[in-house]
């Protein structure tokens, strides 16, 4: 027997589980479900409903159930995947984004995420390669902003300045961001149309915690990439307290600083 | 609602250990050849080895990121998740895996035989039924390190169903004589005492020791034996018997794993049922819990050695109350009321400093009382009891 000292509760799956009551969406998804269980598509919805209020571990395990009843759509692996990367779980989350790539290669949200899954795992050759895919099938100002945000960064860690600054040949200032308002900032940083002491307002109390932390990773990476490694650091100390103290440990900025934060530490 | 990280999020802290040699071999080859999916395969399969289960599903899902149609890694890695108490998951991929691998594969038998387990793990005796029936049909009766198992799950998932003949014409289909100690993992002495030919105390007599896994298997099927018999209580204590002995090291083994599915389904049930007194963890004349008419009385709780402040105590007692409440199925909200015994009273500010916040972070309030009395125990600043109202709104 090999010699080895193991902790259960580092091993396994939390016994304990969060407490919620279910509202009016859930319990009608849920009536749906209790008249006809073997419905791949209704356990999906459930899996949707409790991922929109944060219970990403109870999404998951709905998404997988559908997954046992229909192991070839791939828009449940889209969703499992995307859940996957909200528990921490990245390895699991690249395989059913893989997975999913291969099932609705056309869908935008996949190869964004798998280029995210890799970028998380450090893979950024193949974090590039998803990314250039998204930006094939990229139709929309919004979207294109998000990936070319993260492809930007992809490319700095990869070393090609040169490309990373031919994708913002795709940014005009004019854009509509939708959503991104975060990551059109960033771009905007990195076309040189905004200062990097600019991109956050002075008080810090005026922006929402996700946007501190999507705009603060663009620019702690920026910083990296630029010779000033210690403004960088201090802006993923900043991300991690925003994210721990507002309970944003699923925003994919707060994922990428708890990584960065790791490897710097562990290269000392 | 604000949702905490807290049980939603993978444990980024990891047990430390050294890498086998195994492993160690295999990553110099993966050093090489970093795309090679049958390497990652590898990986997973030594790390397994060495009882890393959330490393090697890790090296699995990087396998299927370089092939994702092979079968034969959904396989592998469903195994690994029960072991890390993901069922749903598990299910997921011993699914995919049957649609992947042909009927004839050297894999289908354990594909359909873990997802009958992960069905059974999460009460779907029926959909179990559906794929240990496939199991089994492809099981050479002749071959009884896989006959044993499979009729003994499929057993018990018959009598779960209630479904009686089925579940006797398995027995009937098992060979008179066999060596009833000829299986490792115990199924031929689980079988043999179905036949007859063990008597249910005999069958663990003697062999609940620490290496055996195949105390594991035979406790828990005993406990089920019992359990479809009618007898409720014996079951219980089974129940309690197998998770204390598999807690320190046998956490992964399917025993284990359902033995504690069933624990958590039958505090639930019983929850429901006000009339019956249950009792739980009992020793030397002391129930750790008590439920009775809806509610659940704790025994009192003070800090295991280690914390010298009251503060600290406090903080360990009530992180211990965390870990009561999940695994008995009792929701903090409910909270009715609290005895605090504190050694002085003076210092009951670092008692409250911990214990309200503690309290009042779910939005939770409670009726109690806070003396000095000297608990037991040398060290022991504070003994701490808790009554909670069971399934209540």
């Amino acid at each position: 027997m090999i010699e080895r000292d193991l902790k259960q509760e580092l091993e396994v799956s939390s016994w304990q589980r969060v407490e919620y009551t279910p509202d009016e969406e859930l319990s009608a998804i849920q009536a749906k479900l209790d008249a006809d269980p073997e419905n791949a598509d209704l356990w999906m919805e459930k899996g949707l409903v409790l991922a929109g209020s944060s219970l990403y571990r109870e999404a998951g395990e709905c998404y997988a159930h559908a997954i046992s009843l229909a192991p070839f759509n791939g828009l449940l692996y889209r969703h499992r995947g995307h859940r996957f990367l909200s528990q921490w779980r990245f390895e699991d989350a690249l395989a059913d984004f893989t997975l999913a790539s291969r099932l609705i290669p056309e869908n935008w949200d996949v190869w964004y995420h798998l280029g995210l899954s890799y970028f998380l795992l450090g893979d950024y050759k193949k974090a590039a390669k998803a990314y250039q895919r998204c930006l094939e099938l990229t139709t929309t100002e919004d979207a294109m902003i998000a990936v070319c945000d993260w492809y930007y960064m992809t490319e700095l860690r990869l070393g090609d300045r040169a490309a990373a600054e031919k994708l913002l040949d795709n940014i005009q200032p004019d854009f509509n961001p939708g959503d991104n308002t975060a990551y059109f900032r960033r771009l905007l940083m990195y076309k040189g149309l905004v200062k990097p002491e600019e991109v956050l307002p002075k008080d810090l109390n005026d922006l929402a915690p996700i946007e501190l932390i999507t705009m603060g990773f663009g620019l702690s990476n920026y910083y990296w990439y630029n010779g000033e490694q210690d403004k960088s650091n201090q802006i993923i100390d900043m991300i991690l307290k925003a994210g721990d103290e507002n309970e944003c440990y699923f925003a994919f900025g707060y994922l990428a600083a708890k990584v960065d934060k790791k490897n710097r530490t562990a290269q000392g | 609602m604000s949702v905490s990280k807290q049980h939603q999020v993978a444990d980024p802290e990891r047990t430390v250990q050294p890498l086998s040699e195994e492993v160690k071999a295999v990553d110099a080859k993966l050093a090489k050849d970093p795309d090679n999916a049958q390497l990652w395969m590898e990986r997973g399969l030594a790390l397994s080895g060495q009882s890393l289960m959330r490393e090697a599903v890790e090296a699995y899902s990087r396998a299927i990121a370089l092939d994702p149609f092979n079968g034969v890694l959904y396989r592998h890695r469903g195994h690994r998740h029960l072991s890390c108490w993901q069922f749903e998951d598990a299910a997921a991929d011993f699914a995919t895996a049957a649609r992947l691998l042909p009927a004839d594969h050297p894999e289908t038998w354990n594909v359909w035989y873990h997802l009958g387990l992960a069905w059974y793990l999460m009460g779907e005796y029926g959909k179990a039924e559906q794929a240990y029936r496939k199991c089994y049909a492809i099981t050479n009766p002749a071959d009884l390190i896989n006959f044993c198992p499979i009729t003994d799950w499929l057993w018990r998932t018959e009598m779960r169903l209630g479904k009686t003949e089925e579940a006797k014409a398995l027995i009937a289909a098992l060979p008179a004589d066999f060596d009833i100690e000829m299986e490792p993992c115990g199924y031929s002495r689980v079988c043999a005492m179905y036949q007859g030919r063990v008597k249910p105390e005999e069958l663990i007599e003697g062999r609940m020791l620490p290496e055996r896994l195949d105390a594991m298997t035979m406790v828990y099927a005993l406990s089920n034996y019992y359990h479809v018999m009618g007898n409720e209580a014996r079951s219980n204590e089974l129940i309690e018997e197998t998770l204390n002995f598999g807690d320190a090291e046998w956490w992964c083994a399917f025993g284990y794993l359902a033995a504690m599915q069933d624990k958590k389904a039958r505090t639930a049930a019983s929850q429901k049922d006000h009339s019956l007194i249950q009792r739980f963890d009992t020793a030397h004349g002391l129930d750790r819990l008590v439920v009775h008419n809806g509610v659940a009385w704790f025994t009192g709780h003070s800090a295991r050695p280690g914390y010298s402040t009251l503060e600290e105590q406090t903080q360990a007692v009530v992180n211990r109350y965390d870990e009561l409440f999940a695994q008995f199925g009792l929701k903090k909200k409910n909270i009715l009321s609290f005895n605090a015994y504190l050694t002085d009273i003076e210092n009951i500010e670092e008692f409250n400093r911990v214990f309200y916040p503690w309290l009042e972070k779910d939005g939770c309030s409670a009726a109690g009382v806070c003396v000095e009395a000297k608990p037991a125990g040398k060290d022991n600043l504070l003994e701490l009891q808790l009554m909670v109202a069971v399934d209540s709104l």
